[in-house]
């Protein structure tokens, strides 16, 4: 519903159509859901509502940007999508909290939009009770923020909020909460559990030396093995719980920065893309870092799908949770599969809307607020035949010696034949008959430790 | 309707531009930091090569740090606490005017960090731009598609007042270089097939000055790079490796003679060992039967 202050409306109703094709043209705009149900009717296709995008004093704008019904658009320079499922979403941050003498530091990972939802900046939320209330600060469009004034002793919760691009600057997400309690600069610093702490499996690594301490907490896939490396280095490894969350530490660290980076492997031996996180580790402290959230991962039955049959789209996540299917096409199409209690996903996508040729597909989980990136993509062709998609058995082209795993032997290789003439093809990760910097970063990709 | 467009059209169009979608121009930035940036000739300062990844993940970076050879002289190159992991070019002071760099971080880096230092001395008085020429930063997309870069360099001035002090104090470090495994490893694509050493680690503070190796004996060691072609290629010696940063401190890490062979490598040996004794002891006892049969 709009409400417009003056006799203009039917003017008004065009500024606004004129609005909401440039909303279209440039991407979506902000949008906010609001779930409804009723027994007497069923809502197919929802539009998005939002609120605050007008400061005019002439008008007001004050509610709905309506949303296009699907194949109600048929040009070719703008798309439109509408419906719950194509609402803009953003990932969650991972933050990591360090405590120091009255201060604690903080650090986090960027949040990644879709649908053209982009983040503005970051509130950050701080409490002296796990769960809050929080009082809130606005840190601008930054990735960490040391949090001073603080009680010596006393420990406080902190999460991380984005905030979209609009006028108002809504919060659009929340990170989960870590905490640190901070103690005298005399005293050895302490970090707390955060409120999400890891009911699966754990482990240690790194001692006999004294030294900085890292603890790195989230959810990757039940019962599966989690690997964590300290600079591209293999550091340890863990095993998730059945309710697919982990929590593991690494000691006897100088301070300094870290890229610790985290990937898992699920019940089929598929792996995750790389969660990386930059942390600056601080001299005989403890960093938290909470809030990991491995993509789910992603495999399709068949490598061509005779166009009109179903092909299936399967992984692996957190149990009990909800993960979205994206499809890349002319036309983007989106799906939502619930994960059962191993954290299994299927859904069987019916390819009669596909064109004939390459599609891609990828998809994202989300579980108590909290969303994970979009993890790997996975290539199909709808065609004249179905065509089974065979499985790979090793951890990709990087892996030059075929040893299973992508490291500093691999990397020392490639360096060997880096600039120089006639490399030999597996060398050559991209083909172009030359090693140069394209090639190490496609392996940086694929790494393994 | 033209009325309406003028009336509409133009007012929507900027409110759009400017407040609800403008996608944001980000550029991957590469950065010179002197600060300060004004010194006495003879002085000694520290350039800081910095990226900014402006939300983007990248895991490979490029470039050369270029600097006027006859203002400027490179004294050495810091790498303590840089985001780089792997150093496929490492920085150094070989060439006059230029320090080329490329390296990778796996998994990739989003953020503003420290890529390395270049410590300088103020040879001439007169006014510098250190600056990063031919940036290049990949996305951590699998492919390495090439992210937008911009470079930007910094001034420095060099008085004619000779400094106070011609060098800058060196990084209070005691902590060794980090924990790390060297992996013996062998491939067809490179030193023919023959056996070779890999070996990598960081520190923290100074950086690492430089590697050793050592076959047998830990009294038997010389500089090394990774990877590093073993001399003794029957493996049967132990192998140390010594990593020792600009500050002095040594970590070193050893491997057992044969402990680096593949398993399966091992099995194969033992299975070799284990036929020529079989081999042997059936050889004893035909001579012993022949010996007994013999009139």
């Amino acid at each position: 519903m709009m409400v417009i202050n003056n006799q203009r409306a039917t003017d008004y109703r065009r500024a606004i159509a004129f609005l909401f094709i440039f909303v279209a043209l440039t991407g979506v705009g902000v949008a906010h859901a609001e779930d409804f149900s009723s027994t007497n009717f069923t809502v197919q296709n929802p539009v998005m509502f939002s609120g605050g995008l007008s400061t005019s004093t002439s008008f007001g704008l004050q509610s709905i940007i309506a949303g296009f019904a699907p194949g109600t658009s048929t040009s070719s320079t703008f798309g439109g999508n509408a419906g719950f499922l194509f609402f803009p979403h953003v990932s969650t941050p991972a933050v990591s909290a360090t405590a120091g003498d009255a201060q604690v530091a903080l650090s986090w990972t960027s949040s990644s939009g879709t649908l053209g939802w982009s983040v503005s900046g970051y509130d950050v939320g701080q409490a002296s009770v796990s769960g809050g209330p929080y009082t809130y600060s606005s840190v601008g469009n930054v990735l960490s923020s040391t949090r001073t004034g603080l009680t010596n002793g006393t420990t406080y919760y902190f999460v991380i909020l984005p905030k979209d691009t609009s006028v108002d600057a809504n919060r659009i997400a929340t990170s989960s909460e870590v905490s640190a309690t901070p103690v005298s600069s005399g005293g050895s610093s302490n970090n707390n559990s955060s409120s999400n702490s890891s009911s699966g499996g754990g482990g240690g690594g790194g001692g006999g030396e004294s030294g900085s301490t890292v603890t790195i907490s989230g959810r990757a896939y039940p019962l599966s093995p989690v690997t964590v490396l300290k600079d591209g280095q293999l550091a340890i490894t863990t095993i998730a719980g059945p309710d697919a969350k982990f929590n593991v530490s690494l000691s006897a660290l100088s301070a300094g920065p870290y890229t610790i980076a985290v990937y898992g492997e699920d019940g089929g031996g598929n792996r995750s893309t790389i969660f990386a996180f930059p942390v600056q580790v601080v001299q005989s402290a403890t960093t938290e870092i909470g809030g990991v959230f491995l993509a789910p991962t992603i495999g399709v039955d068949k490598a061509q799908v005779k166009h009109g049959d179903t092909i299936a789209i399967f992984g692996q996540s957190v149990p009990g949770s909800d993960v979205t299917i994206q499809v890349n096409s002319a036309q983007e199409l989106f799906a939502t599969a619930a994960t059962d209690a191993h954290g299994a996903y299927l859904y069987n996508l019916d390819t009669v809307p596909l064109d004939v040729g390459d599609h891609s597909t990828k998809s994202k989980s989300a579980i108590a607020g909290e969303i994970s990136q979009f993890g790997k993509t996975v290539n199909f062709v709808v065609g004249t035949e179905n065509i089974a998609a065979v499985r790979s058995t090793t951890v990709g082209k990087a892996d030059i010696n075929g040893d299973g795993k992508i490291n500093l032997v691999d990397f020392s290789v490639l360096a060997y034949w880096y600039k120089r003439p006639s490399p030999p093809p597996r060398a050559d990760l991209n083909g172009d008959g030359k090693v140069d910097l394209i090639d190490f970063s496609i392996m940086a990709f694929y790494w393994t430790g | 309707m033209v009325m309406f467009l003028k009336k509409y059209f133009l007012p929507t169009f900027i409110f759009i531009t400017l407040y609800v979608n403008v996608p944001p121009a980000y550029a991957a930035e590469f950065g010179v930091v002197a600060n300060p940036s004004t010194f006495g000739k003879g002085a000694a300062f520290e350039a800081r090569v910095i990226i900014d990844t402006q939300g983007e993940s990248i895991n490979a970076f490029a470039g050369a740090v270029t600097f006027p050879s006859d203002l400027l002289t490179p004294l050495e190159v810091r790498e303590g606490g840089s985001i780089v992991n792997f150093w496929i070019e490492e920085p150094r002071t070989a060439t006059s005017s230029t320090v080329r760099f490329s390296g990778i971080t796996p998994g990739g880096f989003n953020g503003k960090a420290l890529l390395f230092s270049v410590i300088f001395r103020a040879a001439e008085p007169g006014s510098a731009t250190i600056a990063v020429e031919s940036p290049r930063a990949l996305r951590n997309d699998g492919v390495g598609s090439p992210a937008r870069v911009t470079s930007i360099g910094t001034r420095v001035t060099v008085s004619n007042t000779p400094a106070s002090s011609g060098s800058i104090p060196p990084v209070e470090d005691t902590d060794p270089p980090e924990p790390f495994t060297p992996v013996v490893a062998s491939d067809p694509a490179i030193f023919g097939g023959k056996y070779f050493l890999v070996f990598a680690t960081q520190d923290k503070k100074s950086g690492i000055d430089h590697y050793e190796v050592c076959e047998g004996s830990i009294r038997q060691c010389g500089d090394a790079e990774s990877p590093y072609l073993l001399h003794y290629q029957s493996l049967g010696r132990k192998i140390f490796v010594k990593a020792v940063d600009r500050a002095g401190n040594e970590r070193i890490a050893a491997l057992p003679a044969f402990m680096h062979l593949p398993w399966y490598q091992s099995l194969l040996l033992l299975a070799i060992i284990g036929i020529l004794v079989h081999a042997l002891f059936n050889w004893r006892r035909l001579v012993w039967q022949n010996y007994i049969q013999s009139p």
